[in-house]
């Protein structure tokens, strides 16, 4: 119970640091002149207020021509979700895929591994982005080949290729911690236990190290999933995808601001609910967020 | 001086160190002089005309009006890495002003204060720096109603307070775990104020840990900044052209490197050079920012243990220092280090 309360009360923390982050741009001075303006930032959260509780009567305009804006955010948020889940669960298999590879390997390339690992991470979202969009092109006009499809256009949405761009940095980020973790992990006497039954190194990092791994991986999660969301932001503009991220660009303005950052908030924040509730129920484990 | 014997460390402060000089004896010696070659010519017939791939003559090649990269790039670099030291500063400073007053007065309260500080982690810094920034940074029909220098500094302010919230929170939580500790109560029953534990006490052990949070703000601005160039808001304004017949594409104010790849942002596919050369830059710096800082994370992890087994720097101990010295503190900065994460959660 006191579980459900607590996420409640972080669920209404988060909705109202939102509503008042929308009003920030009224806040600021405007006009040539340095004083905070106060009446116009308390007048643009109560507008804002508003607007998210009549949802049904938030418009935008386009092009002159209002348009009510909820059936049409519903469509966008998904295709944005669809590929950050995607992305998200790529992520996580391949990176499982490699620590796992990583670990029935020597001790001596590990540490190369790691350097190399490393060097990747630093890399801007910008360039490993822009290389995918070129390297797609490049393989194109050499082979005549189109591995993906390069550019979304209106009614085709693309998915692969964007799932995979955004995969790349969260892959790298998590192998890394899922290292860590497993290296931790391996030196803890249960595993001696195991290895001295007779139980195969394999057997051992799928059944006891990954389920003691979940917990931390969930907590990491959050950082993972914030970074996407900035990259999907350059995905979005990149590829001209209409999401939600791109959407937020066009129309720029408070109630929108709104609106759209918690329809793409309130399924992560269900997702790590749900999880962080699974991890206590089954296997015990305190994971604080 | 121990971190300049680490080879990471050094790999990228020589780097970031070049890039700068390089750019004030750009500025200094030959005043800011880009070349331009808008047709290039062999044996007297034109061969190529801008944007020029990158060759040898011309190492990163030019811009579509021919302006030489090599060269905007080096004057560029001291606007975009300064900005970036400044932004980082204030963040610190600030940060460890609200920090303190959490860590050390507020700390019961942290369940609370993280919940609100929370939502940080779910919009990303650059959707709300453009959502705040655009109406100052991007002129509209009327011109700016900011002079550049007003610009700029409102953006550094903006940017430096984005990332306050959470890096106090970090800032916070560290001095609250060290506040926990067992020598802290010891000075209180000794009675030593708040100001003369935080100064002798805890400053010591939050000290290695502050540059590291630098250096991780400091990369954070850097991908800001690119990120904003990118969606052309550039540093100190964006300046566009409302003329009908000669609609010029959006210009940054000087030659800083945001600039430079919002404005090649178009070209990407055609001629990629012209937005890839800005980006590189930046990988670069963020690369060797990225190497000082795991030189420093290596230092002060090993702090100890260079320590305990560099036998001429501890001349006090002899070959099997009683079971009580071993554990003494060697020195002020004995502290291990803790995995520093950006989710700045405990």
């Amino acid at each position: 119970m006191s579980f459900l309360i607590n996420q409640l009360l972080r669920f209404g923390c988060i909705v109202v640091g939102i509503i008042m982050m929308a009003g920030l741009p009224n806040l600021l001075p405007s006009d040539g002149s340095f004083t905070l303006n106060w009446s116009g930032y308390i007048a643009s959260i109560k507008e804002v207020f508003q607007g998210l509780l009549n949802i049904q009567e938030i418009t935008y305009s386009t092009g002159g021509a209002t348009r009510a804006l909820l059936p049409q955010l519903s469509g966008i948020v998904s295709y944005s979700l669809i590929i950050l889940i995607g992305a998200l669960l790529l992520a996580l298999v391949t990176a499982g895929f490699f620590t796992f590879v990583t670990m029935l390997i020597q001790e001596k390339w590990r540490g190369k591994v790691k350097v190399f690992t490393f060097i990747l991470e630093s890399i801007p979202d910008l360039l490993i982005i822009l290389i995918c969009q070129l390297a797609i092109v490049w393989l194109y006009k050499q082979t005549g080949l189109l591995f993906f499809e390069v550019a979304s256009l209106p009614g085709e949405p693309i998915y692969l290729l964007p799932m995979v761009c955004l995969s790349i940095l969260p892959m790298i980020q998590y192998y890394k911690v899922m290292v860590s973790i497993t290296e931790i992990e391996l030196e803890k006497q249960y595993v001696d236990l195991a290895k001295s039954k007779g139980v195969y190194p394999t057997m051992i990092l799928i059944y006891h190290v990954l389920r003691n791994a979940l917990g931390s991986l969930l907590n990491y999660s959050k950082t993972v999933i914030w970074f996407m969301l900035s990259n999907l932001l350059i995905l979005e503009y990149i590829f001209n995808i209409n999401g939600i991220m791109s959407f937020l660009l066009e129309y720029l303005e408070p109630t929108v601001f709104a609106l759209s950052l918690l329809a793409i908030f309130i399924p992560i924040f269900l997702f790590f609910a749900l999880g962080q509730w699974l991890l206590e129920r089954f296997t015990n484990e305190k994971v604080v967020m | 001086m121990r971190l300049f014997k680490n080879t990471y460390f050094l790999i990228g402060f020589l780097f970031l160190f070049t890039l700068i000089a390089t750019s004030f004896l750009h500025t200094f010696v030959w005043d800011n002089h880009v070349a331009q070659t808008q047709v290039l010519y062999e044996k007297g017939r034109a061969i190529e005309a801008a944007p020029l791939s990158p060759s040898l003559d011309i190492p990163l090649g030019t811009n579509n009006l021919g302006f030489h990269f090599t060269h905007m790039i080096s004057i560029g670099a001291k606007y975009t890495i300064g900005f970036a030291i400044i932004i980082a500063t204030i963040r610190l400073l600030t940060s460890l002003v609200f920090g303190i007053l959490y860590g050390a007065y507020l700390y019961r309260f942290r369940r609370y204060i993280t919940w609100f500080v929370d939502v940080f982690n779910y919009v990303p810094v650059t959707l709300l720096a453009l959502f705040i920034l655009t109406p100052f940074l991007v002129e509209n029909f009327n011109g700016f109603a900011y002079t550049f220098w007003e610009r700029v500094g409102i953006e550094v302010v903006i940017l430096a307070f984005l990332a306050v919230p959470t890096t106090s929170i970090l800032i916070g939580n560290e001095l609250g775990r060290i506040y926990n500790h067992e020598f802290i109560d010891g000075a209180k029953v000794v009675g030593g104020s708040r100001l003369h534990i935080l100064w002798k006490h805890v400053r010591p052990h939050i000290q290695p840990q502050l540059w590291i949070i630098f250096m991780q703000q400091l990369v954070q601005t850097m991908l800001v900044l690119a990120h904003l160039g990118f969606f052309k808001v550039f540093f100190g304004g964006t300046n566009i052209s409302f003329d009908p017949n000669w609609p010029d594409p959006p210009q940054s104010m000087s030659y800083e490197w945001s600039g430079l790849i919002g404005n090649g942002v178009r070209y990407i596919t055609v001629y990629p050079w012209i937005v890839l050369v800005p980006i590189v830059f930046f990988a670069l710096t963020i690369l060797s920012m990225n190497f000082m800082l795991e030189g420093m994370k290596s230092v002060t992890e090993n702090w100890r243990v260079k320590f305990s087994t560099d036998e001429s720097s501890a001349p006090n101990y002899s070959k099997n220092p009683s079971p009580e010295k071993q554990f003494t503190p060697l020195k002020n900065h004995t502290n291990q280090r803790r995995e520093l994460r950006l989710n700045h959660k405990e």
